[in-house]
């Protein structure tokens, strides 16, 4: 009995360390398709720079270069390092997405569960839904002082996919769920707090990821019109203006990898916050 | 000691994160209070901004400063005349290779722009003549503001279509400045072709196109079209209403007089010389007015084929500011507008802060 004990511990340990390795080797294939796909990419784009050989079309050696010099040299127009910059571009970002999650979460929530606040506020979403958050700049920019006039902006962004899916996220719950804990007696604030909630969070912060792609979408518009307190945005309009499109495009991949990492963020919060609350 | 939940570390993390964030964000603040804080504004939204409070000031071109003026929003801080007496403004410049193409057609454009200018020098020396109404008729139509700012504004022109002197050695300042100033880098002079400075503004103004054209005579002949570049409702620009308007002509316009066929080029007007740059590269204009500093700014940074081949004005901007401001030292940590950072506008800006210890930001 000990020795067939054994002989299945055996099989477990040897699955298991199978499956380690497998899971590895994948996620080192993935990795490898990914840099090579970057590789790739670079490639591509500096072929064709060379083949165009525009100033407005830099290579990529040439973009880095402005890259680097970026962190190190104030631009001629702000005074301002690229660190700044980005220092700044995050503050609005920031802003707009506290305000955003602050509103967005409840409004979703109550819109989700009551029939009539659903009915009350669905039309208004809607009228304002399809409107580019770029087409409230002037109105921003009139309206509100630095930075809530640009965070206004990222605030629209993020704003309505959150809502909606918090909206969604409660619609797609179970009823059988609902029910069993009315049974269980669970009062309207626990129902909210711990059978609502925890049930939304996977499609919240889908919203989440989605809004934080939007909002530095909108951060760079914002920056490009009438904006003080520089940021990446004013950067790149501000380079593109007198032409140093090398300058421009180094701007243009910083915003990439601040969206990158912040998305990368929202992803990897979304998994820790799944995992604590037991949905995974 | 009670352990700490890797979840409330990592929360803790991220607050203090933020807050971190937040409060660098505070630091530099302040240095904005010191310096005018320069921002970006479309002419058109200038005066709407001012009367609204956004800002506390701005630098254009006419007719929008005296559109603010006379209608009692603002009020002239500097003429720029007062900032660099005759400084460079409008130029006509051209696609290097249309102008190889093409030389007869561009003398003749050239042509019919000195005509129009000097019609608008002596229309402008008699404020009482048929040709001041018939003049300040195609600048409301061109600028769409009223006739009592279009007249304020024309107050404050001076068209000239000749190189003179005073234009080279004030191209070679600005050009020298944008050095001092680190928009535009040594090595972009060298890596256009040009020795230093004085090589590139010799090289870039060429003036024997505009010497060719005073021996032109008209033609009954069509010798082509050309896709004009020019900036919305930019009054230093209105040579070229003139030039295209029939009554200025005598029954035809001066282009026609001259066998030249002008059409708007795609996206023309532009909102500024940089954008008009940006048509000339992409190959949608063949001559264009623009300010001289973007041409140069555009042509060094980003090697857009043009070159300059006459004046249209110099002078004719202003700092307009709210009537709260009576000093430039007023727009310390104040939102001031500017139409771009290629413009000879910010570059005027620029001079007289520096001239007054005042750093100009963002």
């Amino acid at each position: 009995m000990n020795k067939k004990a054994s002989k299945a511990q055996k099989n477990r340990t040897f699955f298991l360390s199978f499956f380690k390795v497998k899971k590895n080797r994948d996620r080192l294939i993935h990795l490898g398709i990914s840099i090579l796909a970057v590789i790739i990419f670079i490639l591509a784009w500096d072929l064709y720079a060379q083949l165009q050989n525009k100033p407005y079309l830099p290579r990529p050696h040439m973009v880095f270069d402005a890259l680097i010099a970026s962190f190190f040299n104030r631009d001629p127009f702000s005074q301002r390092y690229m660190g700044e910059h980005i220092l700044a571009s995050m503050v609005r970002i920031l802003y707009g997405f506290i305000i955003a999650f602050i509103l967005a979460v409840p409004l979703g929530l109550l819109m989700g569960w009551s029939k009539h606040v659903h009915n009350a506020g669905n039309p208004i979403v809607e009228l304002i839904r399809p409107i580019p958050p770029i087409a409230w700049i002037p109105f921003a920019i009139v309206f509100f002082d630095e930075p809530f006039d640009t965070a206004f902006i990222v605030f629209l962004g993020i704003f309505f996919p959150v809502l909606i899916n918090t909206i969604f996220g409660v619609k797609r719950i179970d009823p059988i769920i609902i029910d069993a804990a009315k049974t269980l007696g669970v009062t309207k604030r626990n129902m909210l707090q711990k059978v609502i909630f925890p049930a939304v969070i996977p499609t919240l912060m889908t919203g989440i990821r989605i809004g934080l792609g939007i909002g530095w979408m909108c951060i760079v518009a914002a920056e490009m019109v009438g904006v003080t307190g520089g940021g990446v945005g004013f950067y790149i309009s501000a380079m593109a203006d007198v032409g140093r499109y090398d300058d421009m495009f180094a701007g243009m991949i910083v915003i990439g990898i601040l969206g990158f990492i912040t998305v990368g963020g929202a992803s990897y919060i979304e998994r820790r916050v799944s995992r604590w609350m037991g949905m995974r | 000691m009670k352990k700490v939940s890797k979840n409330k570390l990592m929360s803790i993390i991220g607050i203090v994160i933020i807050v971190s964030v937040l409060l660098l964000a505070g630091c530099f603040e302040e240095d904005g209070e010191k310096s005018i804080k320069a921002v970006k504004i479309a002419p058109k939204d200038m005066k709407a901004s001012l009367d609204s409070g956004d800002i506390a000031g701005y630098v254009a071109w006419e007719p929008y400063c005296s559109d603010s003026v006379v209608g009692g929003v603002g009020k002239t801080l500097h003429l720029s005349g007062e900032i660099w007496p005759g400084h460079p403004c409008c130029v006509v410049a051209v696609e290097k290779n249309f102008a190889s193409s093409n030389p007869d057609l561009v003398k003749h454009f050239l042509k019919a722009h000195m005509e129009a200018t000097t019609w608008m020098v002596n229309a402008l020396a008699d404020n009482t003549s048929m040709e001041y109404s018939l003049l300040v008729d195609i600048a409301v139509d061109f600028t769409a503001r009223d006739e009592a700012v279009v007249k304020e504004a024309l107050s404050h022109m001076t068209y000239v279509y000749l190189l003179t002197e005073d234009f080279y050695d004030g191209l070679k300042e600005y050009t020298d400045k944008l050095i001092e100033f680190e928009i535009v880098t040594d090595d972009k002079i060298s890596e256009r072709g040009y020795e230093d400075t004085e090589d590139f503004v010799d090289k870039y103004v060429d003036e024997t196109y505009l010497q060719d054209a005073a021996t032109v005579t008209p033609t009954s002949t069509s010798l082509g079209t050309v896709r004009v570049g020019y900036l919305l409702g930019d009054l230093h620009q209105l040579a070229y209403p003139v030039a295209k308007n029939s009554d200025v002509g005598g029954g035809k316009s001066l282009f026609e007089k001259y066998g030249v066929t002008v059409t708007d080029a795609s996206g023309a007007p532009y909102s500024n010389g940089g954008d008009e740059m940006d048509h000339f590269e992409a190959g949608d204009v063949d001559m264009g007015y623009l300010g001289s500093a973007p041409a140069v700014l555009k042509h060094l940074n980003a090697g857009i084929n043009t070159m300059i081949l006459a004046q249209v004005n110099n002078e004719g901007s202003a700092i307009i500011v709210a009537e709260s401001i009576d000093s430039l030292k007023d727009l310390r940590g104040k939102k001031f507008g500017i139409p771009g950072f290629s413009t000879v506008q910010y570059f005027l800006l620029r001079m007289i802060a520096e001239e007054e210890n005042i750093k100009v930001s963002t």
